[in-house]
């Protein structure tokens, strides 16, 4: 059979730049993938159409943070063209009703604030201290990168998509439908989405697998790439059409 | 106009419509303590409500709702996104990078208002210096409103201005509206406060400086439900919702690419124009003004995507990367 299109969905306020070393990676074995760009789309489903719009017949989708959001939409949506699915440092809750939601959205209209004031670079200097593991604060040329990718972003996209965030569909549902090979995959000390709401996910999900990343925050495939790059490897191997 | 000059003109003018509305909220308030017994006073903790900080709030200063601790946050606090020392920090800092369209008279005066805030904001979340600090703020940035009208040429430039100005106007405007009321009505002591009804609606009025407008336009006594209908609807008052709405249609019109802008506003001017605050409860006031915010916010975000991202607004794509 055709191999299914492997399209990597990046998260709030990146790009391909998240995925850099998985795309060598996926170079280096041969396989072409494809990175979705959210642009001004302000709802996870939106997103998850213009992934499905953009690819003819079967796909595999590999998403990071809010991007592993969108991969549910696009599971919820797509049915059996879907043959594997990859969710990384994600969630699949909708806004927490009461005062946990109201922080989140106040939180993050505090940083849209920031990015439109300051500019997005300031607004990327603080939002990346909770992001990574403490220790990797350190990694200058990581740190930079990551602000970087932010800064290839603009104001109205970051707010775009935080809409989108927080008017987020409760994807429960989803999961235990999900019938392709599915990995979950979690920094250890990612405290956006910790490894606790993945292994709830992993259980939703029939037949999935769940791999945790030591010594790693929420930007996993940055961080530790190589973890990272062996879990994907080891996913593609279960999913029909990249088997070798 | 470069895409990122009009949305910092745009923003600009919000910050500096926000500085002057602090400031009215504010001085408004404390009159209204003394005006009311100290009974039925609705303390200071509405202020945080109308300025939409509950949660900020809350986590700050662990439920000291004291005239004190109110004040400082809402005025001079610099962790609070939302108060007035950042908003004037913030118009300078955005002034700084537009100053060469702007008249040099524009950018000293907001570089002095920001200097003058930052000295006195602090000594004025007291008593004593409040009343003058406040005055003098207001007198600032009407001041600057005045030469923005009145030396800046028309053109994209004075358009963004007027936007971010009437947008930022009509969600104050609503806000006050919508906190003041539910005040009232929540009040447990309705019959007691049921007096002094005309001394609330008329701090909300000065609030807004509307007192004198609202009398010679209605030729009414001051009340609750003409006072709500004056301040979102009246057609002529600069500070009522519908007259700000109308200001930003008029400039809209003069865009391009503004058609579904301009039927967006013309739906909010619509329905305020058909509302019956006369016969609206409570609750369905707020739901009312809550649709009213959401519809503004909806055009902020319109307007960044029509103008301040260009017309080459990035959509969701997916980029195919091969291997050979």
């Amino acid at each position: 059979m055709s191999r299914p299109t492997l399209v990597l969905i990046p998260g709030l306020m990146c790009d391909q730049g998240i995925w850099s070393p998985q795309i060598d990676a996926l170079r280096a074995l041969g396989i072409d993938c494809r990175v979705a760009q959210h642009g001004l789309a302000d709802s996870l489903i939106e997103m998850a159409r213009a992934v499905l719009a953009a690819v003819p017949g079967s796909l595999a989708v590999a998403g990071h943070s809010m991007g592993g959001r969108v991969a549910l939409e696009v599971a919820r949506l797509a049915g059996p063209r879907l043959h594997g699915a990859a969710l990384l440092d994600t969630g699949y809750a909708p806004l927490a009703p009461g005062e946990a939601g109201e922080r989140e959205t106040q939180g993050r209209m505090r940083l849209l604030e920031q990015a439109r004031a300051e500019g997005i670079r300031a607004m990327a200097l603080s939002w990346v201290q909770g992001m990574v593991h403490p220790s990797r604060l350190k990694d200058r040329a990581l740190i930079e990168s990551i602000v970087a990718m932010f800064e290839r972003r603009s104001v109205p996209e970051f707010a775009a998509q935080i809409r989108a965030l927080l008017q987020r569909p409760d994807a429960t549902s989803v999961l235990p439908r999900i019938a392709c090979p599915t990995l979950l995959l979690c920094g250890e000390q990612d405290g956006w989405s910790p490894p606790a709401q993945h292994r709830a996910m992993a259980q939703l999900i029939p037949g999935s697998e769940f791999v945790s990343v030591p010594d790693s925050g929420h930007m996993s495939p940055l961080e530790q790439p190589a973890a990272v790059n062996a879990a994907l490897h080891a996913w593609l191997e279960r999913v029909d059409g990249f088997r070798t | 106009m470069l895409s990122r000059v009009a949305d910092n003109l745009y923003w600009m003018a919000r910050y500096l419509e926000r500085t002057e509305n602090l400031a009215r909220l504010v001085d408004a308030s404390a009159s209204l303590m003394l005006d009311l017994p100290q009974r039925l006073s609705p303390g200071w903790q509405p202020l945080i409500t109308i300025t939409g900080n509950q949660q900020q709030y809350a986590e700050f200063a662990r439920g000291d709702y004291s005239e004190k601790a109110v004040v400082k946050f809402v005025v001079a606090e610099p962790k609070n996104s939302g108060s007035m020392l950042v908003s004037i920090a913030r118009a300078r800092e955005i002034a700084r990078t537009v100053r060469d369209i702007l008249p040099r008279a524009v950018w000293e005066q907001i570089n002095e208002l920001h200097l003058y805030v930052g000295e006195h904001a602090v000594e004025a979340a007291g008593k004593r210096t409040r009343h003058g600090f406040l005055e003098h703020v207001i007198e600032c940035t009407q001041r600057l409103t005045g030469m923005l009208e009145g030396i800046v040429s028309e053109g994209d430039a004075l358009s963004f201005l007027t936007l971010g100005r009437n947008i930022e106007r009509a969600d104050m405007t609503s806000r006050t509206v919508d906190v003041r009321s539910a005040a009232m009505m929540a009040a447990a002591n309705l019959e007691e406060l049921r007096p002094f009804e005309s001394v609330l609606w008329m701090s909300v009025l000065r609030s807004l400086s509307g007192y004198q407008m609202y009398r010679l336009t209605t030729r009414e006594r001051v009340h609750g439900a003409g006072v709500v209908r004056y301040l979102l609807a009246d057609e002529h008052f600069p500070r009522a919702c519908v007259c700000c709405l109308r200001r930003v249609g008029d400039v809209l019109h003069r865009l391009p690419n503004s058609a579904p802008l301009l039927r967006r506003v013309a739906r909010m001017r619509r329905a305020i124009h058909h509302t019956q605050f006369e016969t609206l409860g409570q609750g369905e006031l707020h739901e009312f003004i809550d649709r009213l915010q959401l519809s503004l916010a909806r055009t902020n975000d319109e307007l960044a995507r029509v103008y301040f991202v260009g017309h080459n607004a990035p959509s969701a794509t997916v980029t195919p990367i091969r291997v050979a």
